[in-house]
């Protein structure tokens, strides 16, 4: 029976060889990029000492002692609360707005108004978190931000947006739905391009309106892609944007803005303790892994699963 | 992470060593033009390795995350000068500031491209190097290093330098407190206020410079207080015997005791956001960087501000201020009295000394001649013909000496911006800032009167195991929330429980009591 499929897949090899040497390339990258590198956790059991490399660092006493500190430190529950958080939010508040948008920009009728606003609405997807917290201050600036210039014109007080932590949280996901709104939307209107035609013109014979056709039609067929979005948000439930993040928060706010990525940066790179920053990573990595994992089987359950 | 890291590792090595201008090549490159170096003490004995083309110059590289632009190469006449005088030629790097320069150099370290001096970003950094053997402990060389340890203030004045027993920073002359608070006097005029001299009095000037529209402007749009950072609070907290910081300080009964555990400190707290809360605090006073607050005076929006007088009264400076509203006039003032029977002060000056800012790479011991240039150098600096290249740069061309005393030309103005990048060592202050700012000598003097907290901590060593950078983080972030109102200060003893638990601060300050008592500062 072995000796069968082993003979079998020698076959496969055998006539699609192209097909392997073409694959061959990416297999190289990701072993040299990505698991050679990987390594590299061994640190996160060690007290990583630079001089004396990976492999020759003392093994730390006991081996779990940078993942014990860091969940003895007052910021472990924090960290990973803002982390769950933030990705929570934004997972909730972002996965359904490009599917209406979608929907919008493919339920209108002028050809050129559709692409107008298609273009408008992924545009801000190309700039850098840089160029968008310049764009953030000068709305929002509660000195010299537009917005606060107009509510204290109209006899209103001004609004620390950006360093009141009550509401930060909601500024990172509003800023991060507003710059991938027009991008995440583009699976959808690809997959809703996918959709049989037939189906809407046999529902206009049966007499449906074009909101039932978006109920019965329309939507039904997004799931897929729905899920699919869902699966690969979950799996990255643990990274909330490093980079926005980084970049837009501020001190005032960091009690409700620092996630576990930040706080390996600054910890690893900037204060140079590599082993816990490492530990921290690799934490993030595993429960990272267990939830793409988890949430695939459960998909699989309504067989949309990935694989 | 541990890819993320590993990546940062290779990327760094790959650019290290094409950035970095290689010694060898500088030294060849360079030595042509200093045949005038007749220095003799030098019997630099070139090894074989070390391609020194006229086998005198030895290339030093020094590394710092200041934000100033040095000369060109060519140009910079501090350098060139060190090399006439000591045959050490120097090559000084900016890579970045703040944040950026930590990352930047951190990455570069780690990829085992340690500059020859650079300046530790952080004492959690540095602690960080010396575990892991990066820096030099200057302990062995203290004897070849006399002039500087002598030009410093003698032995005593090393103890902030030192980390786990070993002397790792270059030590430094005693940097002076330039702080201190300013006001708009023409606003106070306008509004009808004085000069405050209380919290309470402070507290109503702030308020009419936010909201009786002092620029006469019509909108209301300035802010009665700022200041650079959480800092600015010290204004008020010192005065109640609390600090934003854990300064080490001594009570009236000559106990050790930290600014923290200030019985009237949350007297304090509560002063501060009540500030606040009448909403006369600059909303971005956290985040406001040296620049942003000036730029914020320039354009009128600031009426008290919290700063020092070098970023105030330094001539080209007050042109910046004044170029908005040339009738602008800040008047300085003195520490604000609490009503609580603490002594009005503000800000802290160090009771044994500053801590020195560069280290020297481990490596430097491993050859010889590198070595000698460094130990060459740090005493040149301190010498008194380096002093005065780094402090006033080139006698006939940026000062003179007239009657002994050193007087500045125009061109010190203009060309000497950069020197106290230089001044590795630091500098004598005090004769220092009387020819460099003339202009802003009666601030000196103003800011060297004014009453300050005697700050005890540089003198001591963190215990094994205390995290000293995690606690006072920890206790910046909870100051941020008592002061703007996001943690009630009710909870302020449940914080202090806190940092017990956490971080073992009772520990520390037993620690702390123990060392200060074995030096002989309390009794």
């Amino acid at each position: 029976m072995e000796k069968k499929g082993r003979q079998r897949i020698r076959h496969i090899m055998k006539w699609n060889w192209q097909y392997y040497v073409m694959l061959l390339p990416f297999l190289i990258y990701y072993l040299v990029f990505k698991y050679g590198p990987m390594y590299g956790v061994l640190i996160a059991f060690k007290d990583y000492n630079i001089p004396k490399g990976i492999l020759g660092s003392p093994w730390a006493e006991p081996v779990w002692k940078h993942f014990e500190y860091f969940f003895e430190s007052p910021y472990a529950a924090r960290i990973i609360g803002n982390t769950l958080k933030i990705s929570f939010y934004k997972i909730a508040f972002g996965m359904i707005p490009p599917i209406i948008l979608a929907i919008m920009i493919n339920e209108c009728k002028n050809k050129w108004f559709r692409k107008a606003i298609q273009t408008a609405s992924y545009l801000p997807h190309f700039l850098s978190w840089v160029i968008i917290y310049g764009i953030m201050t000068a709305f929002f600036s509660q000195t010299s931000g537009l917005i606060n210039r107009w509510l204290t014109q109209w006899g209103l007080s001004s609004y620390p947006f950006l360093t009141d932590p009550t509401h930060f949280q909601a500024m990172i996901v509003g800023t991060d739905l507003w710059k991938g709104l027009g991008w995440s939307a583009i699976i959808y209107l690809a997959a809703i391009a996918g959709i049989d035609t037939t189906l809407y013109e046999a529902a206009i014979i049966d007499g449906c309106s074009k909101l039932k056709r978006i109920w019965y039609i329309t939507l039904p067929l997004l799931k897929g892609t729905f899920i699919l979005q869902l699966i690969l948000r979950a799996g990255s439930i643990m990274n909330a944007g490093f980079d926005q993040i980084y970049v837009i928060a501020s001190d005032q706010v960091l009690g409700v803005a620092e996630i576990l990525d930040t706080w390996v940066f600054k910890e690893g790179i900037q204060r140079m303790n590599y082993s816990l920053a490492s530990a921290v990573g690799l934490l993030k990595s595993v429960i990272g892994l267990v939830l793409v994992l988890g949430t695939n089987k459960l998909a699989r359950k309504w067989d949309e699963g990935l694989w | 992470m541990a890819a993320m890291v590993s990546l940062a590792l290779v990327l760094t090595a790959g650019c290290g060593s094409n950035d970095v201008p290689g010694s060898t090549q500088d030294s060849a490159k360079t030595t042509e033009s200093t045949d005038a170096n007749e220095q003799d003490d030098g019997e630099t004995k070139p090894e074989a390795g070390q391609e020194t083309a006229d086998g005198d110059v030895v290339s030093l590289e020094l590394v710092c995350g200041h934000g100033v632009t040095l000369p060109e190469k060519e140009k910079n006449f501090v350098e060139q000068g060190i090399r006439e005088a000591i045959g050490v030629d120097v090559t000084m790097n900016i890579v970045g500031a703040g944040a950026d320069y930590a990352t930047a150099l951190n990455a570069r370290i780690s990829g085992g491209d340690v500059p020859d001096l650079f300046i530790a970003p952080s004492d959690e950094t540095l602690k960080q190097y010396v575990q892991n053997g990066i820096v030099l402990s200057l302990n062995d060389y203290l004897d070849q290093l006399q002039p500087l340890v002598d030009w410093v203030g003698g032995e005593e004045a090393l103890r902030p330098n030192y980390i786990n027993g070993g002397m790792y920073r270059v030590p430094r002359k005693a940097k002076g407190s330039y702080s201190m608070p300013v006001v708009r006097k023409d606003w106070l005029d306008k509004v009808g206020a004085e000069i405050p001299t209380t919290m309470e009095e402070a507290l109503e000037v702030a308020k009419k410079l936010t909201f009786e529209d002092p620029d006469g402007n019509g909108a209301q749009d300035t802010y009665g207080f700022s200041g650079n950072g959480l800092w600015a609070f010290n204004l008020i907290l010192n005065s109640y015997g609390g600090s934003v910081y854990n300064n080490l300080v001594l009570d009236e009964n000559g106990e050790l005791t930290s600014t923290l555990l200030a019985p009237n400190m949350e007297a304090g707290l509560e002063m501060c956001k009540r500030f606040v809360d009448a909403g006369v605090v600059d909303p971005d006073i956290v985040a406001n960087s040296g620049d942003a607050l000036r730029d914020k005076m320039a354009q009128c929006k600031v009426g008290m501000a919290v700063t020092e007088w070098a970023s105030v009264y330094k001539q080209a400076l007050m042109e910046q201020l004044l170029a908005v509203d040339p009738d602008a006039e800040w008047v300085w003032y003195a520490p604000l009295d609490s009503g609580t029977g603490d002594r009005a002060c503000f800000d802290t000056i160090n009771a044994v000394g500053s801590k020195g800012e560069w280290c020297v790479s481990a490596a430097v011991a491993e050859s010889p001649e590198k070595l000698e240039a460094v130990i060459k150098l740090l005493n040149y600096i301190t010498s008194e013909e380096g002093e005065k290249l780094v402090s006033y740069g080139v006698e006939g061309r940026h000062y003179n000496v007239e009657n002994g005393e050193i007087v500045k030309t125009d061109l010190m103005s203009t060309e000497c911006d950069f020197l106290w990048v230089y001044q590795m060592a630091y500098r004598d202050d005090g004769v220092y800032l009387a020819v460099k700012f003339p202009e802003a000598a009666e601030s000196i003097v103003f800011s060297e009167n004014t009453e300050r907290m005697t700050a005890y901590e540089n003198a001591v060593i963190a215990p094994e195991g205390f995290h000293a950078e995690d606690m006072n983080k920890y206790i910046t972030e909870n100051m941020i929330a008592f002061i703007f109102g996001t943690r009630p200060i009710s909870e302020y003893s449940q914080f202090l429980e806190e940092l017990n638990t956490s971080f073992g601060f009772e520990d520390y300050m037993k620690s702390a009591e123990e060392q200060l008592r074995e030096q002989g500062y309390i009794e």
